[in-house]
């Protein structure tokens, strides 16, 4: 978490709206992202994101210029996922099963449809599995291509952290996938 | 399929999930501008009760065409209220007495000596505001609004408490002894609890915080001064106005001496007696002024 991003937060708290500009200019893309591999819909993850900042706006008087802000990006749009899920039920059926694997890589499309079908479950697994730090970690490093250094610095956490959690995800998601395969 | 695999394949599918582009920026922002002027529009109608009446008003405007008549019957029905509700109660005590109030939302205040209160004649069980000057002692009844004291040092919210506040030239003090007090001053302000006690008066932080460790708080109340490294020229200043005298210092230096602890403060020989064995000076009186000598 750098400096700047506390001097912007804090004048947030004050109501001031061009830090605030900043920071939604800063984190919109990558909280757009976090929510999109949730919701799987450019629609409804647009609409979240934008409901979460407004929500930051609202209650800015609560704001802790200590803490990281993409951590409370992650911690309401989160729960907004949650309520979008209660509502819509968009669900996996567990009988899906995956066309047999190949050992070569992914050149042809019955493999890409495999693929596919495989992502999609780690996906769900992501979605309904991991716990909610684990599973914002997970995502920052895979779909966010971040390094373990840089999410431990966008978090306020250190690296060990980033690395159990990273490692308690994949244990989670293995334990999962044997169903599948 | 082993282990091993099974994560290379997590690992390496997950990072090539699609994602769908995020969109423009410029056009998010514009939508966010607008829910946040919707906003503050929607609070500021629900807080200003004013303009609701406004809105109520011109609603009726728009229905009844008999503006004139309309306005002067409403300017006449709200006329006293106006003046009943901004006009002042005031209640001062001299030096050496002291008063018990109830307030008409039955809370109770005990003036020290040497204070005064004030309220408007409106104050009632929505509008608790009292201005103190000097020290009283608060026994406030638990209602919905909160219940304000505004000193010069700051402002006390409280919503159903018994606390202290003392607002002097030589200090600023709030003690609470049950329920919860906010004392604030521009942008600071810090919350106090049961058994604790705010000293002093120029940042609000927890330095300032100590814990009451007399049973009985605060001590003018039960006809007793408890001092913990207080000095004499305070501890002076205290008896002058509770016995309503004059005392003087023969020199400067004494009046940084410190004393501790408890002084009965009924009668005002004791009260000298007991300060001179604690501070090691006695008290002379000569045309009605008492000298520390």
């Amino acid at each position: 978490m750098s400096i700047d991003e506390k001097t912007l937060i804090k004048n947030v708290k004050n109501s001031k709206k061009s830090s605030f500009q900043k920071l939604f200019y800063r984190f919109h893309d990558q909280l757009f992202r976090f929510v999109a591999y949730r919701v799987q819909d450019a629609d409804i993850a647009k609409d979240i994101t934008q409901e979460t900042f407004f929500r930051i706006w609202e209650k800015r008087e609560s704001l802790q210029p200590e803490k990281s802000f993409f951590s409370l990006l992650a911690r309401i749009s989160t729960n907004l996922c949650y309520d979008h899920f209660r509502y819509t039920e968009v669900r996996l059926r567990n009988k899906d099963r995956i066309p047999k694997y190949g050992k070569s890589q992914f050149d042809n499309p019955e493999e890409v449809v495999q693929a596919q079908a495989i992502e999609k479950i780690i996906r769900k697994l992501v979605n309904e599995k991991l716990p909610q730090k684990c599973r914002l970690i997970f995502i920052l490093s895979r779909i966010e291509g971040l390094s373990n250094q840089e999410i431990s610095l966008k978090l306020s956490l250190s690296i060990r952290t980033v690395e159990n959690q990273i490692y308690r995800a994949l244990k989670i998601l293995k334990k999962h996938m044997r169903k599948y395969l | 399929m082993n282990q091993k695999k099974i994560e290379d394949l997590i690992w390496d599918i997950s990072s090539k999930t699609k994602i769908p582009e995020p969109p423009d920026k410029e056009e998010a922002w514009g939508n966010i501008v607008q829910m946040m002027d919707n906003l503050r529009l929607t609070k500021l109608v629900k807080q200003s009760s004013f303009s609701q009446s406004i809105i109520k008003l011109r609603m009726y405007f728009i229905h009844k065409p008999n503006y004139a008549l309309l306005l002067s019957i409403i300017f006449i029905l709200v006329l006293p209220f106006y003046f009943n509700f901004y006009q002042n109660k005031n209640f001062t005590t001299k030096p050496g007495e002291r008063l018990s109030l109830l307030l008409p939302d039955n809370s109770k205040v005990i003036l020290n000596s040497g204070s005064s209160i004030t309220y408007k004649k409106g104050f009632n069980a929505n509008h608790r505001i009292l201005h103190l000057n000097g020290e009283a002692y608060f026994e406030v009844q638990n209602l919905t609004f909160p219940f304000i004291v505004k000193t010069h040092h700051g402002e006390i919210t409280v919503l159903g408490t018994n606390f202290n506040v003392k607002s002097r030239n030589d200090g600023f003090e709030v003690g609470v002894n049950s329920g919860q007090v906010k004392v604030s001053s521009g942008n600071s302000f810090i919350k106090l609890n049961p058994k604790q006690c705010l000293m002093g008066s120029t940042d609000f932080d927890q330095d300032t915080i100590i814990n009451i460790e007399n049973e009985k708080y605060p001590g003018w109340i039960n006809q007793k001064l408890y001092c913990k490294q207080t000095n004499l020229e305070t501890v002076c200043r205290e008896i002058e106005r509770i016995h309503n005298v004059k005392i003087k210092f023969s020199n400067k230096k004494m009046k940084q001496i410190t004393i501790t602890g408890t002084v009965e403060t009924s009668e005002l020989e004791t009260m000298l007696n007991t300060i001179a064995l604690l501070s090691q000076h006695s008290f002379k009186l000569k045309d009605g002024t008492y000298t520390v000598i």
